[in-house]
């Protein structure tokens, strides 16, 4: 097959460039050549936060005389504080606002007071660059409003219209939408979007002393290894059943294993409910804590047994291995502890990931990772026993035990230790090698590398993926046709073209709607094309030519990825079946 | 129609109107019995004789609320067909056999709402029904529940704002508690964290009268930190504790925001008398002292004066058990817990003989009880205190005097620690105070000495006589725990303000319109609604559909308003999960 011309990127890889202030925004609106301030907007929660460590750490290395703002939810604002090299946490009150909103009336008076209150205050800081973290149209608005010269995430046109800023972010923003073939972990993913494709493998948290004096008094007057569990989770669908934490801590006490439970003051009712179903001591450590307690807890347990939650992220910045449960909306490769060697047991049903406001009346991923597997894989993980992790992750047929560490480029990767391979871990490895090239990282070489071969090379998907490739080169030439007409000025002809490049882009949105695998790929060209700006007819079709061109590359790309050693041996059916329809 | 009826897996209908969800879609019964749990604990807030539901639905709620069992129950559905829709979907018979009373067709609503009130009763109204277009249910239960007198209970924005230091502070920490035990939205500006500062103006001058500048200087800063607070909340009802750095001129000014302003004056007004600066500029005034202190108060102007005695804590003045430990640490026979004013100097002296404690600070020249004084003199925390009450056999209880040498015979006011000591389930001998037949009655457990002569004849007899004792302190702790707690209070506050300015707490929505909101928007949002029509509710949906008559670029009033619209959605999503 012929070669796909990649399209460059501007070079976007050093702050100092993005969009330009909306006009409503006070000062010069020119981009600053040096970077004195940065504005790191993440008003979510515990684990997003200290997922935002390792993107801080690089800041600082490059830029070490900048001051670093994070502006957070004041309910996490403790957390925020304890990650390092932050010059100022400023704390806005989503709680207050809210409560004000609810209220109506001078409530609402009141809290349009506060959000004019913040932003003024940001403006008046005059930040060089801002990161917004936070995937949210009201955080769009937000950033839209201060108008930091170099904004990078979500924000808004002067009008309102909420836009992407960065080409990462676009990907993170096509990624949150299909979680599943998403390339990167969202540590990754928030440092790329900072314009880095390496950085510290580590998420980071500072324990000072007297925290860890607290913990070592919380855990005096017992000599026996210890694992923490968190039994609760910010929803029910997130949190495993009290009778699974009770049964496998009976399972661990019968090896001498003392588990302490960890937790806000709200779990504390589970901790009793956990504590009397298991029938054996335990040591509650719910509301016993403050976040920096918490950390200093974990880092004096072996082990700690959770489900998708800010204490699992906690428990790697502490270096505390990790019994992660993910099920429900959560998935490994997306939020796993960033770290080596952690093990991650996932519910692999066929409704998962469920969206993350789903509301799900019978969550029975949650009944499919049984207490005897994670009681097992907490004691060989505890013994380094992991020939015998193996041996038990080929045994289970839903729960899918993975092993977490980084690829030769230095991504985190969550990898199966069934030696099976879905789909969808060969569609995201397959995404992964396409935007690791992209990002400038070193290629890949062993992204397909599936054991056993079960699914590898995956035609049908390589086909579909080979047709999005050639529909976007026919479009691409439709658009080529189209500018070249557009400087024609020929009013038939640029009809014509026009309605042969609409054409072409139905036949995309089509096989789109029907294979949702490709829906990554066409969602980000999607997100790329919002920034089209306006101007002539011969404009707009080029840059619709280079957007198609470049979606062509991607797309042929992952395909070859997929085909592998088919479309090595000569073997053409792949490219044969993509090419019949068109 | 408006309405659709769809089916669960198992097959049971679920309710949508105008495309809201009235049922869970999953699991209905399971939806209906948390809600139906919300509603009889609202119920409970005002602790309502009856629950009249707005709307019938499918009957799953009215099925939970019945369950649960608690109260008669009241439906009104204005819609017969949807009533005819729900009677054939389920066999209801049981249900509309366990009704009170069941009201359909167009006129329910309004037919009960012009009927005078039979009871104390809830209403609300099923689940959805008032987020969607219908807002004729909105309107029904607002009718009703005016007509159920109910406009006003809706919670109140109340701030509080405690002193830097002293015995009034930890009253304003129990107030606060107590509010917002009573559901109200209490913010509590708790200035303690102040003290450090204006003990560092030592620092600059230890001169009396240069160390009075800086003082007013501190409280100058402190009080344009609460009309900021003031101006950026807006609440209902600022309530200031006795000592609270708050002078005059902050005052007006926070009267000028439209905020109520409140004080609630636990010391002696002979003693204290900074009130006669300050009472003008209160709304309302609220006095531990009885009539004489109330007519002083009112002869310096203010609006209302009004007798409110101290009360106790439940969740810290509490039993606790003492073992041997804390009993050597903390135990005495007898004990006093209190500042080494002028009376208790010489009175307590008449204890000397006995296995005596006292406890507290400012006892600078205790003479001859030097011996008794406990930890130098040093501060005791309410906590410690408890502890003293709890480990003590008798508590001695001798409210301050300046002016005499044991119990004040002219003594008006009862002192927290009467009524703390009576929580803890421990024993008191207290001085006659003229306040104390109103809060404690004859067989309450308080025992009460009119010299210090008496005083130690009942210590002694009540030292001899440990079962006594102990009926006496239960008793007393069962009448502080009927009606001498925090909560008791401020409910009494509460009350005392509604009945005073009806209109200034009625309905849930003073501000509803933009029309009633222009006079009151900050600068920029003011703008901004005075290019909207009147009648556009106070809602950010509608404020925000309110920007698309604009065009081109967003200005700052416009841009907040849709991010506080986005901020809301994702907020109560958030909130509703």
């Amino acid at each position: 097959m012929s070669a796909v011309a990649a399209v460059p990127w501007p070079a976007e890889f050093s702050l100092g460039s993005g969009v330009v202030a909306p006009a409503n925004a006070p000062g010069p609106r020119r981009r600053s050549a040096r970077v004195e301030r940065i504005l790191i907007l993440n008003l979510t929660r515990l684990g997003d936060l200290l997922q935002t460590s390792p993107t801080i750490a690089t800041l600082r290395a490059l830029h070490p005389d900048a001051s670093i703002t994070l502006v957070a939810d004041r309910n996490f604002a403790a957390v925020a504080r304890g990650i390092p090299h932050l010059d100022e946490v400023l704390e806005v009150s989503l709680d207050d606002m809210g409560r004000q909103i609810l209220e109506g009336g001078e409530g609402l008076l009141s809290a349009w007071t506060m959000a004019r209150d913040l932003v003024e205050s940001l403006r008046c800081a005059r930040f060089d660059v801002a990161l917004n973290l936070s995937s949210s149209r009201m955080s769009a608005i937000l950033m839209g409003l201060v108008g930091v010269p170099d904004t990078r995430g979500w924000s808004a046109t002067p009008d309102g219209c909420r836009v992407i800023c960065g080409r990462w972010s676009k990907l993170f923003a096509a990624s949150c939408l299909h979680r599943a073939a998403a390339p990167f972990n969202l540590v990754d993913t928030y440092r790329l979007i900072a314009g880095f494709a390496a950085g510290p493998e580590a998420l980071a948290f500072s324990v000072g002393a007297p925290a860890r004096a607290q913990a070592r008094e919380l855990l005096a007057g017992s000599t026996a290894p210890r694992v923490a569990f968190q039994l609760g989770a910010s929803r029910e669908i997130r949190q495993w059943p009290v009778a699974s934490f009770a049964a496998v801590i009976r399972a661990l006490a019968g090896v001498g294993i003392e588990a302490v439970l960890i937790g806000a003051a709200g779990d504390h009712g589970l901790a009793a409910t956990v504590a009397q179903l298991a029938g054996v001591p335990v040591r509650d450590l719910t509301g016993a804590t403050d976040i920096s307690g918490l950390a200093a807890v974990l880092g004096e347990c072996g082990l700690l047994v959770t489900g998708d939650t800010g204490p699992m992220h906690l428990a790697a910045a502490v270096g505390t291995p990790v019994v992660g449960l993910f099920f429900g909306p959560a998935l490994p490769h997306d939020t796993g502890p960033y770290g080596r060697d952690h093990l991650l047991v996932h519910a692999a049903v066929p409704c998962a990931p469920c969206a993350h406001a789903a509301d799900c009346g019978a969550p029975y991923c949650r009944q499919e990772i049984s207490p005897d597997l994670v009681a097992a894989l907490v004691r060989d993980r505890l013994a380094g026993r992991w020939e015998a992790i193996e041996q038990r992750a080929r045994a289970e047929a839903i729960a899918r035990v993975h092993r977490t560490d980084f690829d030769a480029a230095g991504f985190f990767r969550a990898t199966p230790l069934d030696g099976r391979s879905g789909t969808n871990d060969l569609l995201r490895l397959a995404h992964r090698t396409l935007f690791s090239e992209e990002s400038g990282a070193p290629v890949i070489s062993d992204a397909i590398d599936a054991p056993d071969g079960v699914v590898v090379p995956w035609a049908a998907g390589a086909a579909v993926f080979a047709r999005l490739g050639l529909l976007a080169r026919e479009a691409a030439a439709c658009a080529q046709q189209l500018a070249r007409a557009g400087s024609a000025a020929s009013f038939d002809s640029v009809e014509h073209a026009h309605a042969k490049l609409l054409a072409a882009e139905e036949s995309i949105a089509t096989l789109a709607a029907t294979a949702p695998e490709i829906r990554l790929l066409t969602t980000l060209t999607g997100f790329e094309r919002e920034r089209l700006d306006s101007g002539s007819v011969e404009y707009l079709a080029h840059q619709t030519a280079a957007l198609q061109t470049r979606l062509a590359r991607r797309a042929l790309h992952v395909a070859r990825q997929l085909a592998g050693p088919l479309q090595q041996e000569g073997d053409s059916t792949w490219m044969s079946t993509a090419t019949a329809t068109l | 129609m408006g309405w659709s009826v769809a089916r669960t897996a198992v097959g049971d209908p679920v309710l949508s109107v105008e495309g809201q969800r009235i049922d869970h879609p999953a699991d209905p019964a399971a939806g209906a019995r948390r809600w139906a749990m919300g509603v009889v604990e609202r119920a409970d807030t005002i602790s309502a004789s009856s629950i009249v539901l707005i709307g019938f639905g499918l009957g799953h709620q009215v099925t939970a609320l019945l369950e649960l069992g608690q109260r008669p129950i009241v439906v009104i559905e204005p819609r017969l067909d949807l009533l005819a829709c729900a009677l054939g979907e389920r066999d209801l018979r049981t249900v509309l056999e366990s009704l009170a009373e069941l009201r359909a067709g167009d006129d329910a609503v309004s037919d009960f709402a012009a009927e005078s009130a039979a009871g104390r009763e809830w209403v609300d109204a099923l689940p959805g029904l008032l987020t969607t277009s219908q807002r004729d249910h909105a309107d029904a239960l607002e009718k009703v529940r005016r007509r159920l007198g109910l406009g006003d209970q809706r919670p109140l924005r109340i701030s509080i704002v405690s002193p830097l230091y002293g015995g009034s502070h930890p009253i304003a920490l129990a107030a606060a508690r107590g509010l917002s035990r009573l559901r109200h939205q209490v913010e509590l500006l708790d200035l303690s964290r102040f003290q450090a500062a204006r003990q560092a103006l030592d620092l600059f001058s230890t001169k009396p009268s240069a160390r009075l500048g800086l003082e007013a200087g501190l409280t100058q800063v402190l009080g344009r930190g609460v009309l900021a607070h003031v101006r950026q909340r807006r609440p209902d009802v600022l309530l200031a504790l006795a000592q609270a750095p708050l002078d005059a001129e902050v005052l007006q000014q926070i009267g000028r925001e439209g905020v109520l302003r409140a004080m609630w004056f636990v010391e002696d007004h002979r003693l204290m008398d900074y009130w006669r600066t300050v009472a003008p500029h209160y709304d309302a005034f609220f006095s531990i002292e009885g009539p004489a202190a109330l007519a002083a108060i009112s002869a310096h102007g203010g609006g209302l004066v009004a007798h409110l005695p101290c009360a106790a804590d439940p969740e810290l003045h509490r039993p606790l058990e003492i073992g041997p430990g804390e009993r050597r640490l903390w135990g005495s026979d007898v004990s006093f817990v209190g500042a080494g004013y002028r009376n208790r100097r010489e009175g307590l002296r008449r204890f000397a003989d006995f296995d005596f404690r006292i406890w507290g600070n400012d006892w600078n020249q205790p003479g001859p009880l030097a011996g008794f004084l406990q930890r130098g003199g040093r501060r005791v925390s309410s906590e410690e205190a408890v502890r003293i009450f709890n480990a003590t056999r008798v508590n001695l209880n001798l409210h301050s005097s300046a002016w005499c040498d044991g119990v004040d015979p002219q003594g008006d006011f009862v002192n927290p620690r009467t009524f703390e000591i009576a929580a803890c389930d421990a024993f008191q001998v207290v001085d006659r105070r003229a306040g104390l037949a109103s809060v404690f009655a004859e067989g309450d457990g308080i025992a009460v000495a009119t010299s210090m002569d008496e005083m130690r004849e009942l210590t002694r007899h009540h030292l001899a006589r440990p079962e006594e004792r102990r009926a006496h302190a239960a008793r007393a702790r069962r009448r502080v725990l009927r009606d001498h707690t925090y909560e008791h209070r401020m409910a009494d506050l509460v009350a005392a303000l509604r009945t005073r300015w009806p209109e200034r707490f009625m309905g849930a929505r003073a501000l509803a319109t933009v029309a009633d909101a222009k006079g009151r928007a900050p600068a920029g949002l003011r703008e901004f609604l005075a290019r909207l029509p009147g009648e556009t509710p106070l809602r950010l949906d509608a404020l925000a559909r309110g920007i698309g008559q604009g065009s081109g670029d967003l200005d700052d009033a416009e841009g907040l308003v849709l991010f506080l619209h986005q901020f809301s959605d994702l907020y109560l999503a958030e909130a509703g999960r």
